[in-house]
């Protein structure tokens, strides 16, 4: 009796299965995989991954060989490019994974310089007594694990930082927010609506790309340095909004309820339409495989590189250079040419040596820019006293500059957690003083160049639970910051416009007063009067007695010291009359200013 | 709107009506509280001094009975008085100053009509001007008081569609809320009586009686600080008008912050500083006279204030004292040893304060300096020197909206206005169509729409220069690059960011005007910053100048006697002579 139950039983099961498969349609033999029997007129993502060779399950995994949707579409990940999965799809042997894993190192993956210089700067202030450890190498990804370190610093990152970077998923946040992170994707992958294309009646895959659009780029570079808004000669305004348009505030926007000027922009995208990545190469972007706590020192683009470059011959077709033109069909071949190479030796594919000169081909387009090599003998790059500049002490038209942050942040209300998408207890709050695209200052970044500063200075006031302010618990951070501010100009600041501007020198707006042997400055902002908890003007990075204001030794960054102001300063009065690079009085300054002093009928004075 | 206080007497912000219920309401509420002094007995309104009991004799000089000063003389007879109604609150008000004052002060209400200060013939005709209403800013057509003529009342019915119809309200709702007549906005720092009281009836910022007078309500804002009338006046008066972006604040070291509420800081102790002049301020240098406590009226005499019985079209015209009247100047002036106010000290002139009568040694202009030594300076103007800063407001752009029915003003209410800022922001929340109402600042009613201001951006930094009527060398400062939109009860745009034309098709009506900056240091400015300077030169800020940035360059001023600096000048400034450079090398090494 049991076994007959027994048998009914599984010829039950039995019919009942063969007659549910036999109602499924099958596919054809011959596809890749089965995907695309429901997927069917799926567009290529690009030549590189068709999908008539590649199917879909090799980059979106799921179960290739169902037909069954909750089947198929089991563990299957709809952005092959998250980070999360990013080992088993792009950076499967066979594919990228060299790429994936040099990608997860990068600053752009681990925000580990943000959240080594927030820890640093922030933890011993807020905490005088026993301040939290600053960890070592902490990146985002840690973040994600639940035994997260847990302070003021830290949440101030999840709230108001972690919404930038390539771990965090594509799609979460609205607006500007969605389409930033996604691993891979972010960068890679082309924003454009889903559907159906209309001419081809292909369905829109996502398109893959190693021709980035600089709006992939600008959707995060639009904050703190500025550099995506500068570049394109765009300055985010005071908010008022203006000019008014159609009985609105302006349409000249920005992410945040933000508005943007239009500025001077550099002179790569000005006169040659550069897009990012022509100068920001794929060592630079997604690293060498070194991870690297600032972000300069994985940055593998140099100034140098282009304009005074450093060329090596391509004779083997499967080389770096070989494989990265191939892969850009704008570009021409790199075979049997020379090309410029980057500061970490990385071939720079678009700068080849040809016969009629040096020609720079855009990535995009592949149109040829005729490069205009400056010689290294001409007077304005050989000035002697001028070694230690960067190019961007004279070339940077414009920096932005953001005078007092003022943070607020109160327990009493709960802020969205960008990593765990969750409320929690504090919120964070910003307000300005004021904000300038004025000159920058310059200062001595490494102990080595001089560069232009800018200033990053947070005045953080703290609530507790029941919303009452706690003085004890409240900080400011000074400091300054030394970038390329992207404004390139070709044609330089004047000899004046450093040597006698105390904005230059870093002692900040006002008048600089020159009596016989002695000087006195009179600043023009008076932050103590202002309420500020500051002594000194917030443009003032340094006295003229070279006391540094604002600096942290701890960045690399510094304002000038009293020895580099008088000697900046000391050139002043020659200035007016001697303007020339080339003017021999350079040519031995030490020299020159002794004969002023000591000699008599020299024509200065006459 | 202003709460309803009993010494208040402001009929041209009420109605007929109104005042008759709060008269009938002040009396019942006189009768019957009961915890009031003397509520037993029915209260004597003739016999003033039983409340007011011990008030501060308004000044030595005027020894004068309460109802001689605040009852009208058809009043003063009936000896019986049963409220408040007849008092006059203020009789230097421009309504009563010839009858009450003008017995003993007529030269001085005929010349104080006539001043800037009542007529605003400055503001009023240069706005029409550029907006392009009228053909020529001065000599001025229009004015509030004195010879000019009635500034017109804007007509309802009509339809405004271009910026010449518009200036007369905009005028009226924005610019001349600061005026003898109207007692403009209120809030801290804007609380001030109108007429003569306006500058002598001293009002300290938060606008509360602090004198003896014990039937004065001291938690009740708008009221003088006492019952006295002062001649020594100090800034903190003028600045109850002379406060934004003008004359006067600068004295102070006073920029305004931006609008927007991401400006609102810092935070002082975990709060905001309470706002004065409706907005935050940036604190500058302050003038170098004023660090060392001199007042404005050390500089502005009666005859600048009050008028000298002329009337002036415009600031510049005005005969004022000037920097070489104490300090010398070119051509061997010295001080003028007739101001009462310079004394022969032993070691050279001193000036004696009228703020504490404090003594100071009086810089001398010295005529052996490097930059004193150029003959050609004498055709500049101190300031154009020793001023730091200026303030440079560039792109003003206006809206009027007659309809309002999104959130853009959330974050952007402040406007300098307390009044502006409560009705925005109340619009603002509300998710309904709103069709505002502002008041008239002249007429002192409601009418529909609501004007809002936003800048391009705001610097203290550049310096450009320009020539004054007497042919100095002088800043320049933008007043203004408007833009004008106007948005009609219906939501359609009439006008979309336009800007206006100058009345005399003279070109767009966007002017910069030379003025003195009241931002004074011990010394001057580098040469430099002058001379080979791009900025001073007028040639703005960037050498590629985009539609924003173009805002630094230099518009022709409003009225003709002054202008913008001449080809030739620039390009002598920009490349100065040899002479120069070595008078320059010189400068450095004194």
């Amino acid at each position: 009796m049991k076994r007959s139950l027994l048998l009914i039983s599984i010829c039950v099961i039995g019919v009942v299965v063969i007659l549910k498969e036999a109602r499924i349609e099958r596919p054809p033999e011959g596809l890749k995989d089965r995907c695309l029997f429901c997927h069917k007129e799926m567009r290529d993502p690009d030549p590189s991954h068709p999908v008539a060779a590649f199917g879909c399950a090799v980059c979106h995994l799921g179960n290739r060989y169902s037909v069954d949707r909750e089947r198929a579409h089991y563990a299957m990940v709809l952005n092959p490019g998250d980070l999360r999965a990013v080992d088993r799809t792009c950076g499967q042997s066979g594919c990228h994974p060299d790429l994936a894993d040099r990608v997860k190192k990068s600053v752009m993956a681990t925000n580990k310089g943000i959240l080594r210089i927030l820890q640093e700067q922030w933890l011993q202030r807020v905490e005088e007594n026993k301040p939290s450890p600053v960890v070592p190498g902490l990146r985002v990804s840690d973040l994600y694990e639940t035994a997260s370190p847990q302070n003021l610093a830290i949440d101030h990152y999840r709230k108001m930082c972690a919404g930038c970077h390539l771990w965090k998923p594509r799609g979460e946040g609205s607006g500007e927010a969605a389409r930033r992170g996604g691993g891979c994707s972010d960068c890679h992958i082309l924003d454009e609506e889903k559907g159906t294309d209309a001419k081809t009646r292909m369905t829109r895959h996502p398109i893959i790309t190693t021709r980035i659009p600089s709006t992939n780029c600008t959707k995060c570079h639009n904050r703190s340095a500025r550099i995506g808004l500068s570049y394109f000669g765009r300055f985010e305004s005071a908010g008022y909004g203006t000019p008014y348009e159609g009985g609105g505030l302006s349409q000249r926007r920005l992410s945040g309820n933000r508005f943007f000027m239009d500025l001077q922009a550099d002179v790569h995208i000005k006169k040659a339409g550069m897009e990012c990545i022509d100068c920001h190469t794929a060592i630079g972007l997604m690293g060498d495989g070194q991870e690297y706590d600032d972000m300069r020192h994985q940055m593998d683009i140099t100034c140098q590189a282009c304009h005074s470059p450093a060329f090596s011959p391509i004779e083997i077709s499967d080389s770096l250079a070989g494989r990265l033109a191939r892969l850009n069909k704008r570009v021409p071949g790199v075979l049997g040419k020379s090309v410029g190479l980057s500061k970490k030796g990385t071939p720079l594919y678009n700068l080849q040596q040809e016969a009629d000169g040096i020609i720079f081909y855009r990535k995009m387009d592949g149109a040829p820019v005729s490069m205009k090599i400056p010689r290294e003998e001409k007077p304005h790059h050989r000035l002697k006293g001028h070694e230690r500049l960067s190019c961007q002490a004279c070339h940077a038209a414009w920096m932005p500059q953001c005078y007092g942050c003022h943070l607020t942040y109160r327990l009493s209300e709960q802020q969205t957690d960008w990593l765990t998408r969750e409320k929690s207890p504090g919120r964070w709050k910003e307000a300005r003083t004021y904000l300038r695209f004025s000159r920058p200052a310059l200062g001595i970044r490494d102990d080595r160049g001089v560069f232009p500063l800018s200033p990053c200075q947070m005045f953080v006031s703290v609530y507790d639970e029941s919303n009452t302010y706690r003085k004890d618990r409240s900080f400011k951070v000074m400091n300054l910051s030394a970038f390329d501010p992207h404004t390139t100009t070709a044609r330089s600041r004047t000899c004046l416009d450093c040597h006698e501007d105390p904005k230059v020198l870093g002692l900040g707006e006002g008048i600089l007063h020159w009596k016989g042997r002695k000087r006195i400055f009179r600043p023009t902002y008076d932050a103590l009067a202002a309420g500020l908890a500051v002594s000194h003007p917030l443009d003032a990075y340094v006295t003229l007695d070279g006391e540094s204001l604002q600096a942290d030794p701890a960045t690399g960054v510094r304002p000038f010291n009293r020895e580099e102001m008088d000697r900046v300063l000391g050139v002043a009065p020659c200035l007016a009359c001697h303007m020339g690079y080339d003017d021999p009085i350079f040519r031995d300054f030490q020299e020159s200013k002794r004969r002023f002093q000591e000699e008599a009928g020299l024509p200065c004075l006459k | 709107m202003p709460e309803i206080g009993i010494f208040r007497d402001r009929p041209s912000m009420k109605v007929a009506a109104i005042r008759g219920i709060i008269g009938t309401a002040i009396l019942l509420s006189w009768i019957l509280a009961p915890a009031r002094p003397m509520a037993s007995k029915p209260i004597d309104y003739a016999d003033c001094l039983a409340c007011h009991r011990g008030i501060e004799s308004i000044s030595d000089r005027h020894p004068f009975a309460c109802a001689d000063c605040h009852l009208l003389p058809e009043d003063r007879p009936a000896r019986t008085l049963t409220d408040h109604s007849k008092t006059v609150r203020n009789p230097s008000d421009p309504r009563h100053v010839e009858t009450f004052c003008g017995r003993c002060h007529e030269t001085e209400i005929q010349a104080v009509r006539n001043s800037l200060h009542a007529t605003m013939a400055g503001i009023i005709n240069q706005t029409r001007y550029l907006w392009g209403a009228q053909d020529r800013a001065a000599p001025g057509r229009y004015g509030l008081s004195g010879p000019f003529k009635a500034l017109p009342d804007p007509q309802p019915e009509v339809q405004p569609e271009t910026p010449a119809m518009l200036v007369d309200d905009f005028l009226r709702r924005r610019c001349l809320r600061c005026h003898l007549h109207g007692q403009g906005a209120e809030g801290p720092g804007l609380y001030r009586a109108t007429g003569c009281a306006a500058c002598h009836v001293f009002y300290n910022n938060e606008g509360r009686y602090e004198g003896v007078d014990p039937a004065m309500d001291r938690s009740k804002t708008g009221y003088p600080a006492r019952h006295a009338l002062t001649t020594r006046i100090p800034n903190d008066q003028c600045l109850h008008c002379h406060n934004h972006n003008h004359v006067g604040a600068d004295y102070e070291g006073l920029f305004e912050h931006d609008h927007s509420d991401t400006y609102r800081s810092p935070m002082v102790n975990g709060k905001l500083p309470p706002m004065r002049y409706g907005i935050d301020h940036h604190r500058l240098a302050r003038d170098i006279h004023g660090e060392r406590g001199l007042w404005c009226i050390d500089c502005h005499t009666r005859q600048d204030v009050m008028g000298d019985g002329h009337a002036y079209s415009f600031q510049m015209e005005v005969p004022k004292r000037s920097c070489s009247d104490c300090h010398g100047g070119f051509g061997g002036k010295g001080p003028d040893m007739t101001n009462p106010e310079i004394r022969k000290g032993p070691a050279g002139p001193m000036y004696v304060s009228k703020n504490l009568g404090k003594e100071h040694r009086l810089p001398l202009f010295r005529p052996d300096s490097a930059a004193h030594r150029i003959e050609a300076h004498v055709r500049v103007r101190c300031s154009a020197c020793h001023a730091q800063w200026s303030f440079q407001d560039y792109g003003m752009s206006v809206m009027r909206e007659d309809r309002i029915n999104d959130y853009k003003w959330r974050d952007l209410s402040v406007q300098g206005d307390p009044y502006i800022q409560g009705k925005l922001k109340a619009y603002a929340v509300s998710p309904d169509t709103a069709y505002p109402l502002s008041v008239d600042y002249l007429s002192g009613r409601e009418r529909e729409g609501i004007w809002s201001v936003g800048w391009r951006f705001r610097r203290w930094e550049p310096l450009p220069l320009g020539v004054d009527p007497a042919g100095r060398y002088a800043i320049l400062r933008p007043f203004y690059q408007y833009l004008i939109t106007h948005v009609d009860r219906s939501g359609a745009v009439l006008l979309d960011s336009v800007a206006p034309q100058r009345g005399d098709g003279a070109g767009r009506g966007w002017a910069f005007m030379p003025y003195v900056p009241h931002t004074i240091a011990p010394f001057g400015r580098t040469c430099t910053a002058c001379h080979m300077n791009r900025v001073a030169a007028g040639l703005g800020i960037q050498d590629d100048l985009t539609r924003d940035t173009a805002l630094t360059l230099p518009s022709p001023p409003a009225i003709h006697s002054m202008r913008l600096l001449f080809p030739q000048e620039q390009e002598r400034l920009l490349n100065p002579s040899r002479e120069w450079r070595r008078h320059r090398l010189q400068g450095l090494r004194e």
